[in-house]
């Protein structure tokens, strides 16, 4: 137990950055109520970006220094149409840069833990071999994935809450719970 | 000595004493109505016998303060706001005047009064006084708190219920009524049935002349562009009402309530509310020193102990009746019992009430002399029991603190914040029309009468005035505001504004229009942070297409001028921080350095163009190149991650 506390206090002090992109806020998909995990300011510094760059302009500069000054981040966002949001997709366009692989070239994602949370108002037996869409629900986010992993960021499994729409608010109580348990515990 | 002389004289007493102890009990942090009272004290027959024998005159003449004030009142009730108050007005209305007057009534009949003048005695009684109370929540700014919405309704009720209460005293007195004015009222001259609905006849005939007769004339006067012509119609108005009233043998007060709620839509109703306002301030507050002036200390002294008692009596009687209606009304501990605190006088219209009895008899001078004591000495407790309200039960039953927390994330959806907009003029109505689409109603002022005319035919709630005098401001309600949109051509005149918020301290943010850089500069350097430059974002669209035409890819060239804005308005903020003298010499360099910075750009791009060309391996050195120029910390993003 003594060891558990002990590694909450270290996370806790090394900041993590949530990156949020959702097109479609005021639509109720449970959204609203999922975000208010990252309520603790001090373990938390919450980038709505559909709130920043309401004029889809990133200042990627801007964007790659605060990068560095996290050790953990955690993509927050809602499919839309099967893929990642549109300004989701410019940002990682203009923000990550392929040179970082090199290595005489600072990487701020090297070895940094990322998290992602994604919310689809599909249903979960609509994915797979016999469902609706015969696909895989992981693989949509495959292209997402990768880049995040050849930038060598250490990517954990996704964290998926399906049928968004229709969550009980006890239900959202338990994914809240589960996943703080997750960025808590690894 | 003639009879104006002394009545000016007279008047002028009471503006001195006013003047010179209001500031002084200010200071004690109390409010500003015990000053007047103890200001009359002073000045009156008990201690300097400073006001001669015109006091009831010029009580009489200062009555007029409270009938602009509820004229004051109507202009910020719109007829609607009227109507969906219309169960709380009569609801607790009826309860507190039924409640009130069976229990003194009941009590004073034990005691051995006669059933008549106990009766009498206590519908004088059960008035509470729109004048101090108004001031007061007015002056506290809980005009809009449920307690204030109840004493407001409760007053408008008893306003209301003076009228039928006068028709009805002469039945108690057992005798005629020697009519003597009453004749003159035109409501006699209708049929019987008739004169019970002269309330409604009353308002219908305002609300036709207001549509029909005053709007049009204001509209008419405000061509001319004089303000001082348009105060003189403002006043021209309240008291042609009230008298009109009188006329008809309604309560002049309850006609200017009317006459201000029938204008509370017009444009106009920001200019009337600021040019009646000072006015109504002056006579309210001789009206008030007065009342000091007026208690006669010797008939105290005669009977202390039946003033005295009655005083409780009222006191007790009144606030456990209106502790009680709150409760029932499920108004709050704290709010129920600052509405029973602020109500628990007996007003002005006791006066009234009790002259009238006197006249017919019901009481006889003694009995009236003691009654206007109590009713003196009841308003006199209401600061001080509003005092002990603030020292010692407000603070210890503060709601419990409902602790706010400060993750803004969550705030969703649009909340309607108050919003001021100064200037409807092209740029001002494009600002009103994006926001009207979204269904936020804001308070918007224009000084072109033409315009505003206009607008409201195209279904905007555009008001007439200058913006640029505070009172305006004050009375369009920049207190409550949170959100001020400057959008006059005039920079002076924004900055005006600017500065008038700032001496006074209120939060609020301000969203201002800057004509051009200059403009821009001047506003930030004021701490404004939301100033909009007009000719800025038009002038890079135009660069823009302009790029575009030159062969510049659409995307490209927004992106410069995207980029080119946030340079811009950064080394404005810049510039305007430095303060630099030299002006010239900073602009220059300022442009200098935003070429470099959007060149430096370019230049990137050039180069990556060049990455894609060569393969990888070739061009390491060209990628240390750019990683090592000396680059200013611009936001180049043009790197192109092909996978």
């Amino acid at each position: 137990m003594k060891f558990v506390t002990l590694r909450k206090a270290e996370f806790i002090l090394a900041k993590t950055l949530v990156i949020f992109a959702h097109p479609f806020f005021e639509f109720p998909d449970s959204n609203q109520e999922l975000i208010s995990m990252y309520e603790d300011k001090e373990q938390f510094d919450f980038m709505d970006l559909y709130e920043f760059y309401p004029n889809f302009h990133i200042p990627a500069f801007k964007e790659r220094k605060r990068l560095a000054k996290y050790d953990t981040f955690i993509f927050h966002f809602p499919l839309i149409w099967f893929d990642i949001p549109p300004l989701l997709r410019l940002w990682l366009d203009e923000v990550m840069d392929a040179r970082w692989t090199k290595k005489e070239i600072d990487n701020p994602l090297e070895g940094k833990r990322v998290f992602i949370f994604v919310t689809t108002i599909s249903k979960r037996r609509s994915f797979g071999q016999y469902g609706k869409y015969k696909i895989e629900f992981e693989s949509l986010l495959t292209s997402f994935s990768l880049l995040l992993k050849v930038l060598e960021a250490k990517v954990y499994p996704i964290y998926t809450v399906f049928d968004s729409e229709h969550q009980t608010k006890e239900n959202i109580e338990i994914h809240k719970q589960n996943f703080l348990g997750i960025i808590n515990q690894t | 000595m003639t009879h104006e002389n002394s009545f000016s004289l007279t008047a002028l007493t009471f503006l001195g004493a006013a003047i010179i102890i209001v500031p002084l009990v200010k200071k004690f942090g109390l409010s500003s109505i015990i000053g007047y009272i103890l200001g009359g004290i002073i000045i009156g027959p008990f201690c300097l016998k400073l006001t001669g024998t015109q006091t009831e005159g010029v009580m009489e003449a200062t009555e007029f303060g409270v009938i602009m004030l509820l004229f004051l009142v109507g202009l910020e009730m719109e007829p609607k706001k009227f109507w969906t108050m219309r169960k709380q007005i009569f609801g607790l209305g009826v309860a507190q005047m039924g409640l009130t007057v069976l229990i003194l009534t009941s009590i004073l009949i034990l005691f051995d009064w006669e059933r008549n003048i106990a009766f009498a005695a206590s519908l004088c009684f059960a008035m509470s006084s729109t004048a101090i109370v108004l001031q007061t929540l007015t002056e506290r700014q809980v005009m809009n708190t449920t307690a204030g919405e109840a004493s407001f309704s409760t007053l408008l009720f008893q306003d209301i219920a003076v009228i039928p209460i006068l028709a009805f005293l002469p039945i108690i007195a057992h005798q005629e009524v020697v009519n003597d004015t009453e004749s003159e009222f035109i409501i006699q001259m209708l049929p019987e049935w008739m004169q019970s609905f002269s309330v409604i006849i009353g308002g219908g005939i305002l609300f036709a002349l207001g549509h029909f007769v005053f709007i049009p004339f204001l509209r008419y006067v405000s061509t001319s562009g004089m303000s001082e012509l348009l105060t003189a119609s403002s006043l021209f108005l309240v008291i042609g009402v009230s008298e009109l009233m009188v006329a008809v043998g309604l309560s002049p007060a309850l006609g200017a309530f009317i006459a201000g709620m029938m204008l509370a839509n017009s444009e106009f109703r920001n200019e009337l509310e600021s040019n009646i306002e000072p006015m109504k301030g002056i006579l309210l507050a001789v009206f008030f020193v007065s009342v000091g002036a007026m208690i006669n200390f010797n008939i105290i002294f005669d009977d202390y102990i039946l003033i005295f008692s009655l005083v409780g009596l009222v006191l007790v009687v009144k606030f456990g009746v209106l502790c009680l209606i709150g409760k029932i009304y499920k108004i709050d501990f704290a709010q129920n019992l600052f509405y029973a605190f602020t109500l628990s006088q007996i007003g002005e219209f006791a006066f009234v009430l009790l002259g009238f009895s006197r006249k017919i008899s019901i009481f006889n001078n003694q009995l009236y002399a003691q009654f206007m004591a109590v009713t003196t000495i009841t308003m006199l407790t209401t600061p001080i029991l509003l005092i002990i309200y603030d020292k010692f039960i407000s603070p210890s039953i503060k709601p419990k603190n409902t602790r706010e927390s400060d993750f803004d994330i969550q705030k969703m959806g649009l909340q309607q914040k108050k919003t001021i907009i100064v200037g409807f003029g092209f740029f001002g109505s494009t600002v009103g029309r994006l926001l009207k689409a979204n269904k936020i109603s804001a308070t918007i002022l224009d000084h072109d009468a033409e315009r505003v005319k206009i607008l409201r035919d195209y279904g905007f709630k555009v008001y007439y005035g200058d913006a640029t005098r505070w009172s305006i401001l004050e009375s369009s309600g920049i207190h409550e505001a949170e959100i001020l949109v400057l959008c006059l051509d005039n920079p002076e005149e924004n900055m005006r504004i600017i500065e008038l918020v700032k001496k006074k301290k209120l939060n609020l943010k301000i969203f201002v229009r800057a004509r051009n850089r200059l403009d821009a500069e001047l506003f930030f350097k004021n701490g404004i942070d939301n100033f909009y430059r007009e000719t800025m974002g038009t002038a890079v669209n135009m660069a823009v297409d302009v790029l575009h035409e030159m062969g510049m890819r659409k995307y490209t060239a927004r992106r410069m001028g995207k980029r080119f804005e946030l340079i811009d308005a950064a080394s404005l903020k810049k510039m305007a921080e430095e303060n630099n003298l030299d002006a010239g010499f900073t602009m220059k360099e300022t442009i200098q350095r935003e070429q470099l910075l959007l060149s430096e750009d370019s230049r990137n791009f050039e180069s990556y163009q060049l990455i894609e060309e060569n393969q990888e391996d070739e061009n390491e050195s060209l990628d240390d190149e750019i990683t090592n120029s000396n680059k200013p910390s611009n936001e180049d993003n043009s790197q192109l991650n092909l996978f």
